[in-house]
């Protein structure tokens, strides 16, 4: 036994989970201490501060690709943890798909990470690594795949500026599985037929949803607010099989993103509700 | 319906969720003890210092009870003095007691038959109060003596150690005088 373990012990931190425990929220890893959240986009990285309440006190965003940005703020993100751990959004090389019928036996989450295979099946790319939501209402579930050499650079950036990665997620994601679970918790918003629209900061997620059922998603990461062919892409398909009764829910990462302020006026012939609350992308990472 | 977001990163062996939360008794027994342990060291501290007080009072007390010790020490000595000179006054003042009444009945005792040869006193100087007599009477005899001492009695003076011895019509008395107050 350590001099550590007594000490954590006599400071009760040796109850709490460890700081990269996955199966807790970030609040019970990082109770009344200090965290740093950062969202790796395609030639930009975003952060933000939170304090002990787990509010978040500051947030900045720098041009560049992460490595470059880490070996300049490394040293200012790990002053703002306690030891070196934050928490990162990947938000490129990824992608999502609309799946169905897959395994939800008890323990799926950790056999996801152990052995994808057995819950993906033929869907499984060695490459990638996995994250699902499934849907409370049908067999449909959503499937995140990111590219594995892209996390293990990011951790291995992290690394060499003495910080470590408590967590790794696709904020996209985590935004879309947010909303959707508050979709579902709303009996009159379930039952419409309603275009799921969620944006971080160049990525880009469209589902459709009618009758509580998932029909059809798209999704594009690594794309900038003024490609519009490529944002076209992804919307036109479900812009064009909408109705008058369409309703499109958005949420962005921010209030006023870039998608926001150039694409929303162009639906407005459907009932658009921005969803968006402030500093949406980082309270979603915070209390998830 | 949990938002626990999902988790990518390389996934670390021996993750641990923490500590059962029974287990908090632990520290929590040895924060109390901690306490308890200030507590009583507290209270050790009072004690030490409450014993430290009473301690220089019982020794202030115990300094002036000496001084007034060696006050009734010094009186006592001093009237001791007092008591010894006052003591030597009174032998002298049974020393100085005068003789010449003794002298006197002695002589007024004589009768037609007999005369005083010779008479003498003589003081111990360490006893003043005890007088030495010596007597040398002619003629007389016996009833001579007894008559003396009768005299000699009248005066409240004890003859004690009395010799006599007769020779021809001679006695020859020696005894030592005392004086004894009669009630």
């Amino acid at each position: 036994m350590e001099f550590k373990d007594i000490k954590d012990v006599l400071t009760f931190a040796a109850f709490r989970p460890e700081a990269d425990n996955p199966k807790y929220n970030w609040a019970q890893r990082f109770p009344k201490r200090k965290s740093v959240i950062v969202n790796i986009s395609r030639g930009q990285v975003s952060w933000a501060y939170l304090d002990k309440k787990n509010q978040v006190v500051d947030i900045g965003e720098c041009p560049g690709e992460f490595v470059e940005v880490a070996g300049d703020m490394g040293s200012a993100w790990h002053a703002n943890t306690e030891d070196g751990w934050i928490g990162i959004s990947l938000n490129n090389r990824f992608i999502f798909t609309l799946e169905h019928n897959l395994s939800r036996k008890k323990g799926w989450e950790d056999e996801l990470v152990a052995n994808p295979k057995s819950i993906l099946g033929s869907k499984y790319d060695r490459t990638k690594r996995y994250a699902l939501h499934h849907s409370p209402d049908s067999s449909a579930s959503l499937l995140l795949a990111a590219d594995e050499s892209m996390i293990k650079a990011t951790e291995e950036t992290l690394r060499s500026n003495n910080l470590r990665a408590a967590r790794v997620c696709s904020g996209l994601f985590a935004m879309t599985a947010n909303l959707l679970n508050r979709l579902a918790a709303d009996p009159n918003l379930k039952q419409q037929d309603l275009l799921v629209i969620t944006w971080n900061n160049g990525a880009l997620s469209v589902l459709r949803q009618k009758g509580g059922q998932w029909q059809d998603l798209r999704c594009r990461s690594g794309i900038s607010a003024d490609d519009e062919n490529a944002i076209a892409t992804v919307l036109k398909p479900f812009i064009e099989r909408a109705t008058p009764q369409t309703r499109v829910i958005y949420m962005g990462e921010k209030h006023g993103s870039d998608f926001a302020v150039q694409y929303l006026p162009k639906l407005s012939n459907l009932n658009v509700s921005d969803v968006t609350e402030e500093n949406q992308l980082w309270n979603i990472l915070a209390n998830g | 319906m949990e938002n626990l977001i999902h988790d990518l990163k390389t996934p670390r062996q021996g993750v641990s969720g923490g500590l059962p939360a029974s287990y908090k008794i632990i520290p929590i027994a040895f924060y109390l003890g901690v306490v308890f342990s200030l507590v009583l060291s507290l209270f050790f501290f009072l004690s030490v210092r409450a014993y430290k007080t009473s301690k220089i009072q019982y020794e202030i007390q115990l300094g002036q009870s000496k001084s007034r010790d060696s006050k009734f020490q010094a009186s006592h000595k001093e009237i001791l003095g007092i008591a010894e000179k006052a003591e030597g006054i009174a032998k002298w003042l049974e020393g100085a007691r005068p003789l010449q009444p003794v002298t006197a009945a002695i002589g007024r005792s004589m009768t037609t038959d007999s005369t005083i040869a010779e008479l003498t006193f003589d003081r111990n100087p360490e006893i003043p109060a005890h007088t030495f007599m010596n007597l040398k009477i002619n003629g007389g005899g016996t009833d001579q003596i007894e008559s003396t001492l009768a005299s000699i009695n009248a005066l409240n003076y004890q003859t004690y150690s009395a010799q006599q011895v007769k020779a021809k019509n001679a006695t020859d008395f020696q005894a030592t005088l005392i004086y004894s107050e009669r009630k």
